[in-house]
């Protein structure tokens, strides 16, 4: 009893600090998004008008968020698994200097690095310099920056070496000798990467891609960067309710539409990720 | 014994496991010298040497873990050497066991099973039959993360049995399990190759291991084989001071051989042909005799320093003139009532029980 009463208490600041600046502000907006505006002031109230209007006049925009977040997610994932996999298998002595590599880009900060693509995709950047000097291209592609394309590739970027972190962890945990054994066994290299490797790296992977998939969902200054005025997200669009049109209660709205589709969607690939590995 | 005809004779004949100038290199570093081995069928072989002596590093190239530097390794005939670990009929026990641990021991067991794509009425029956064998029967539905070493050594051992492997490999598959679990396992795996027969070849730095398991041994140092035979020929007649002191207790003799005759430190001399040379005199502490009235070829006398109850022997430590040490064992406690420590004793040993070694 008194050892569950000192967790308590040693968890009471975490548990306080969480309760006042995230769940309480949360709460609030939670609320908020079923307030109307008036004349700029907010209208205590109870309706559903924000979230009806969310889905009229936002779910394309929410659509193309998602895409842009799972697109990013599954690549971040896929090259963080790569990478981590060689890290602990294939590098040997290599290993800690490729990991120390892939961590000192954070370095680099995340602004730093939007303006690092701007500079290398821009209509006068070194990918178009380089590509007309090979004699590629004869006039400057301007579709590589402010596209898609380069929140995608900006986004991956940023979160890689974030994302490579919880898949070495989980990775450093499986065992050499169980691989050998598999192989022993009669499984191919394939078939050890699917039924030994991954199910056993499967918290890392996931994590690496809810992290992945969620900042990149909820990131609103990318597409402003480099993302050009045909990519606005539905980040873009959230500030700018909180912001100029000065409209919080369908910021919060669409904040938590968001939010709950975001959840839907991590849950969905857990239950998914159970599905395939052995048990 | 009867031969019923050439070709069972020659079938019988026929190696399971031969291995012609098998050779590992890292760089410039030599792991292992190249060696020839054969092992027949339905033998329990085992590999001993001190550790860093190679010994993982040949049972690896059997299995196919490491490529030989040269050499080539054949299996019931078939040259294996170019072949990946799952392309062998080996199969290989680790010694940290290597279990599946997001599996329970029925999926740990059966998985080689279901790559070989067998069918699944004789999976069922094929991972029941080898559970009962490993006695864990009881366990199969249970995560191998809730089993203790014993246990998770004997799902390691029931993932490679299943499989029927012309060749077993077992590398230090005891090593990490406490004294006692490891002789009751020696009891089982013996049991095991009674059992089931098949070819078991086990690598061990533990020389009470390989002598309670193995019909017939190779003991390895420095990258090489340096003697090849049964335990008791082993222990009997060692090839080099090495093996007797790392097979077994014995007392090694500092001697020079000059003109047929051996001299030793102590001041005994007994005639032995071979070379002008330094030698060793080998001595097991059983074969010396204490204080007795016995006739003994040898005979010295020494200073009893210390003695050690065992149990089933008593071992006695005797400091000689020269200073040397001598160990004897005794299961004859009488005969060492009548000694006290500090007391001179005539000790001795017969010549058949000696042996001189020029290595």
């Amino acid at each position: 009893m008194l050892k569950q009463r000192q967790g308590w208490l040693s968890a009471a600041p975490a548990i306080i600090v969480f309760a006042v600046l995230f769940v309480a502000p949360l709460s609030m907006f939670f609320v908020v998004s079923f307030w109307q505006v008036k004349l700029f002031a907010l209208v205590p109230t109870f309706t559903f008008a924000n979230y009806a209007k969310t889905f009229q006049e936002y779910s394309g925009s929410l659509l193309f968020t998602l895409v842009i977040g799972l697109t990013v997610g599954f690549v971040t994932t896929a090259l963080a698994f790569g990478f981590a996999y060689v890290i602990r298998f294939r590098a040997g002595k290599l290993g800690p200097l490729l990991l120390f590599m892939a961590l000192f880009t954070l370095f680099g900060g995340y602004l730093v690095k939007i303006y690092a693509w701007k500079t290398i995709l821009g209509r006068e950047g070194i990918l178009n310099t380089a590509l007309m000097w090979v004699g590629v291209i004869d006039e400057p592609l301007t579709m590589l920056l402010y596209s898609p394309f380069a929140v995608i590739i900006t986004l991956v970027h940023y979160l890689l070496p974030l994302a490579i972190l919880p898949i070495y962890g989980s990775l450093i945990d499986v065992d050499d000798h169980a691989l050998e054994a598999a192989r022993d066994l009669g499984a191919k290299r394939g078939r050890v990467m699917l039924g030994i490797v991954l199910p056993q790296a499967r918290f890392g992977v996931i994590a690496a891609f809810a992290m992945s998939f969620l900042v990149s969902a909820g990131d609103y200054v990318t597409p402003r960067l480099v993302g050009g005025t045909q990519t606005s997200m539905l980040g873009n669009f959230i500030e700018g309710q909180f912001g100029l049109r000065m409209n919080a209660p369908l910021g919060s709205a669409m904040s938590f539409t968001m939010l709950v589709v975001c959840l839907a969607i991590i849950i969905g690939l857990w239950f998914l990720s159970r599905l395939t590995s052995p048990r | 014994m009867t031969l019923s005809g050439p070709t069972s004779s020659g079938q019988a004949r026929k190696p399971i496991l031969r291995l012609t100038g098998v050779t590992k290199k890292y760089g410039r570093k030599i792991a292992v010298k190249p060696t020839d081995l054969t092992i027949q069928r339905g033998e329990f072989f085992a590999i001993l040497g001190p550790s860093g002596c190679g010994k993982s590093t040949l049972l690896r190239m059997i299995g196919g873990f490491v490529k030989p530097s040269g050499g080539t390794i054949e299996i019931d005939g078939a040259d294996v050497t170019a072949l990946s670990p799952e392309r062998r009929p080996s199969n290989m026990v680790f010694q940290s066991y290597g279990l599946f641990v997001h599996m329970t021991v029925r999926q740990n067991v059966a998985y080689g099973l279901r790559i070989a794509k067998v069918a699944k009425s004789e999976i069922d029956d094929r991972v029941a039959e080898v559970l009962k064998l490993v006695h864990l029967h009881d366990f199969a539905d249970r995560d191998v993360t809730r089993l203790s070493g014993g246990e998770r050594q004997r799902v390691a051992l029931a993932r490679a049995l299943v499989m029927r492997p012309k060749v077993l490999l077992l590398d230090e598959p005891l090593a990490a399990l406490d004294l006692k679990l490891r002789k009751a396992m020696h009891a089982e795996l013996r049991d095991i190759h009674h059992a089931i027969g098949g070819t078991f070849v086990l690598v061990s730095h533990d020389q009470g291991e390989v002598m309670s398991l193995a019909d017939r041994v190779a003991v390895m140092e420095s990258g090489s084989i340096v003697q090849e035979g049964s335990p008791r020929q082993i222990y009997r007649e060692p090839a080099t001071r090495f093996i007797s002191t790392f097979i077994g207790d014995a007392n090694v003799l500092s001697a020079e051989r000059k003109g047929g005759v051996v001299k030793l430190e102590a001041g005994i001399e007994f005639p032995d042909e071979g070379p002008d040379t330094h030698v060793n005199v080998i001595v097991r502490p059983e074969n010396i005799l204490i204080d007795g009235d016995a006739p003994m070829d040898v005979s010295i006398e020494g200073e009893l320093v210390d003695v050690i109850f065992f149990g089933s022997y008593v071992q006695l430590r005797f400091h000689l003139d020269d200073g040397t040490d001598l160990i004897a064992h005794t299961t004859d406690e009488t005969a060492v009532c009548n000694i006290e420590v500090g007391h001179r004793v005539k000790l001795g040993w017969n010549y058949d029980q000696q042996r001189t070694l020029d290595t």
